[in-house]
């Protein structure tokens, strides 16, 4: 055989679909096996935690598992329970086998979103067309939401690039650079997600919170009916051109109320809304209505907020750019009016990292991320999984860690909550001598062996003040390496959700030996 | 002694594992793998050190090949030992891990 053909089937076997056996009997996987393998390549398991181990390790090449009931170390059941907390069970159906036909056993495992139930002795030629035809159910399924997914992206792509366009155009009249409305979207952004962190007074949706980020960047629509001169006028504008300038919030909110139709669409409500108040003051003394407090829309007066900021920390025909520091200050100390204190705490919060966030934002604009979420968001909502279109970006970045993470000697740990597993990289598990996957971590006992409970407790106490802002900890401790303790650096990050508020989901980490640090 | 004499012999008819596991031949492979599998011995060995959760599971690994296998008089015994054992067995390790979760709660309690 050529070398070169040699290299193409591996390729083809490399690529081929593959079917997951749980069972403890070896006999009964290679009967399995041998009833599949020809189309298919087989993974075996002997127990539930190698099976999680080989999901966790293959979770787009699986296309079926086969989970049998009975098996040591983690039962078929518990497998089950896993898939469902991290979702795999959406992408990956499951066949049950089991010599078992009590009727709260088959029940249980439909429960747990198994795709079949077959009992022992099962037919090979059965058992075949079964899993073929399950496997083609869900590429099916797979394939529909991948449509739907990209027509949604599309969509949701070219309404943002017409309101980029647009806005764009408006600051292009206005002198100022397409950056501004790309700030004004990040600080709202990260106002509102430190707001919904503070309260939930407002009763605020992730989706509502999208489309008033999305909304933001028309806030100074009603700019487009100002006469230029007096736009980029460089010095001190009469009283009376500033009171020209100051209609610009309610020709925007007209420009809006005057399309002839999606009056009831929400994103023109919110942008309406946006245009008109986002130069009210929470004491009373905006424009143009006078609104006090809570009278003026929580958008509104977050993008006032996110306006002002930009205005002060930016150069303009009239004036320089002040420090970060001191535009903080100023609005702080109430010298652009008066803010609900709730979004000054706010600010006050996200100031330290603000400035990093406006750099990121800025480069990241041409990554549709947001839009990206969003998509996600809906098709959860419609309870169909994530598609493999939309997510190609983030598979190719899990791809790349985990080729760099096979390359390199860390030591890296990653912990999932609710159930507790614990994944190890392959060099830290060969170090510590444990296995790559381990469930309930914390009344393991080898694990026990390696790290003291106090150490653990200590842990657990700095982990439970972090923040999705402050997800950082480190900790020296004391380990034992297959017998030799050596003191190490635990440098831990904790993860969390997309929710508003965020969950807390587990955490990731990597340890150092001091001594090589 | 061919399979079709071997399932006659132990009171068996084979039309059916041989339609089920597809040929004969696949048959032979699996009976002859079947005196080096090791859930007999595991099963034994748990029995006699009282380990009984660990015979469960073994009695009905047990149990799985020999229904796969349609080895029916050794499914029956694994089945009625399998009755056996879950409904008379001490379960030990229910009430030692009960018993070690309730004292480690106790301690949190004292910190």
């Amino acid at each position: 055989m050529t070398s070169q053909k040699g290299q193409r089937m591996n390729r083809e076997k490399h690529n081929r679909q593959k079917i997951l056996i749980a069972a403890d009997s070896d006999i009964n996987r290679s009967i399995l096996s041998d009833m599949l393998g020809d189309e298919f390549d087989i993974l075996e398991a002997e127990n539930g935690i190698q099976a999680i181990t080989l999901l966790q390790r293959f979770p787009e090449e699986i296309v079926l598992a086969f989970l049998d009931i009975i098996m040591p170390e983690m039962d078929g059941f518990q497998v089950l329970t896993i898939m469902n907390e991290r979702h795999w069970i959406e992408e990956i159906p499951v066949i049950m086998i089991s010599a078992e036909t009590v009727p709260n056993f088959v029940e249980r495992a439909y429960e747990l979103g198994a795709t079949e139930y077959i009992s022992r002795p099962f037919d090979g030629r059965i058992v075949r067309r079964r899993a073929i035809n399950t496997i083609m159910l869900y590429s099916k399924q797979k394939k529909l939401v991948e449509l739907v997914a990209d027509q949604i992206y599309e969509k949701e792509r070219n309404n943002s690039l017409l309101i980029e366009i647009l806005s764009n155009i408006v600051e292009f009249r206005n002198g100022e650079s397409g950056l501004h409305v790309l700030h004004i979207q990040t600080i709202t952004e990260q106002l509102f997600n430190r707001l919904v962190q503070m309260t939930d007074q407002y009763h605020l949706t992730a989706e509502e919170t999208a489309l008033i980020v999305t909304a933001s960047a028309l806030h100074d629509i009603g700019k487009i009916a100002i006469p230029e001169e007096i736009l980029n006028k460089p010095g001190k504008l009469t009283p009376k051109e500033y009171e020209i300038i100051k209609t610009h919030s309610t020709q925007g909110a007209s420009l809006l109320s005057s399309l002839p139709f999606r009056q009831k669409e929400p994103l023109v409500k919110i942008a309406n809304d946006i245009c008109r108040w986002h130069h009210e003051r929470y004491d009373g003394t905006g424009y143009p209505d006078g609104l006090v407090k809570d009278e003026i829309p929580i958008s509104a007066q977050i993008v006032a907020l996110a306006d002002v900021y930009d205005a002060l920390s930016s150069e303009r025909v009239y004036k320089k750019a002040y420090s970060h520091e001191k535009t903080v200050e100023m609005i702080l100390r109430g010298e652009c009016g008066c803010f609900n204190p709730l979004l000054l705490q706010c600010l006050t919060d996200i100031a330290a990292d603000l400035p990093e966030r406006l750099k990121i934002g800025a480069l990241s604009k041409r990554n549709p991320f947001r839009l990206r979420t969003a998509t996600e968001k809906i098709l959860r909502h419609g309870d169909l999984s994530v598609s493999d279109g939309t997510l190609r970006l983030m598979k190719h970045e899990k791809t790349k860690y985990q080729f760099f993470a096979s390359l390199s000697h860390e030591m890296r740990f990653e912990l999932t909550a609710m159930p507790e597993v614990l994944s190890l990289s392959p060099w830290c598990a060969h170090q510590l001598g444990l296995d790559e996957v381990i469930l309930n971590p914390f009344s393991n006992e080898k694990i026990l062996e390696i790290i003291d409970e106090e150490v653990i407790r200590t842990m657990r106490r700095l982990l439970a003040v972090t923040t999705p802002e402050n997800p950082m900890v480190e900790l020296d401790c004391l380990l034992n390496f297959k017998g030799k303790c050596r003191w190490c650096k635990v440098a831990v990050r904790s993860m969390w959700s997309e929710d508003m508020p965020p969950q807390n989901t587990g955490l990731i980490g990597k340890i150092i030996d001091i001594r090589e640090e | 002694m061919d399979i079709i004499y071997f399932y006659h012999s132990i009171g068996v008819e084979p039309e059916s594992v041989i339609r089920r596991l597809m040929s004969e031949s696949n048959v032979e492979k699996y009976l002859k793998r079947f005196p080096a599998d090791a859930t007999y011995a595991q099963l034994s060995s748990a029995l006699e050190q009282q380990q009984y959760a660990k015979a469960i599971l073994a009695a009905h690994t047990l149990k799985g090949v020999a229904l796969s296998l349609e080895l029916l008089p050794l499914a029956d015994e694994s089945r009625r030992l399998l009755g056996l054992l879950r409904e008379t067995s001490p379960d030990t390790e229910k009430i030692s891990a009960v018993y070690q979760l309730i004292v480690e709660r106790i301690q949190d309690l004292q910190q």
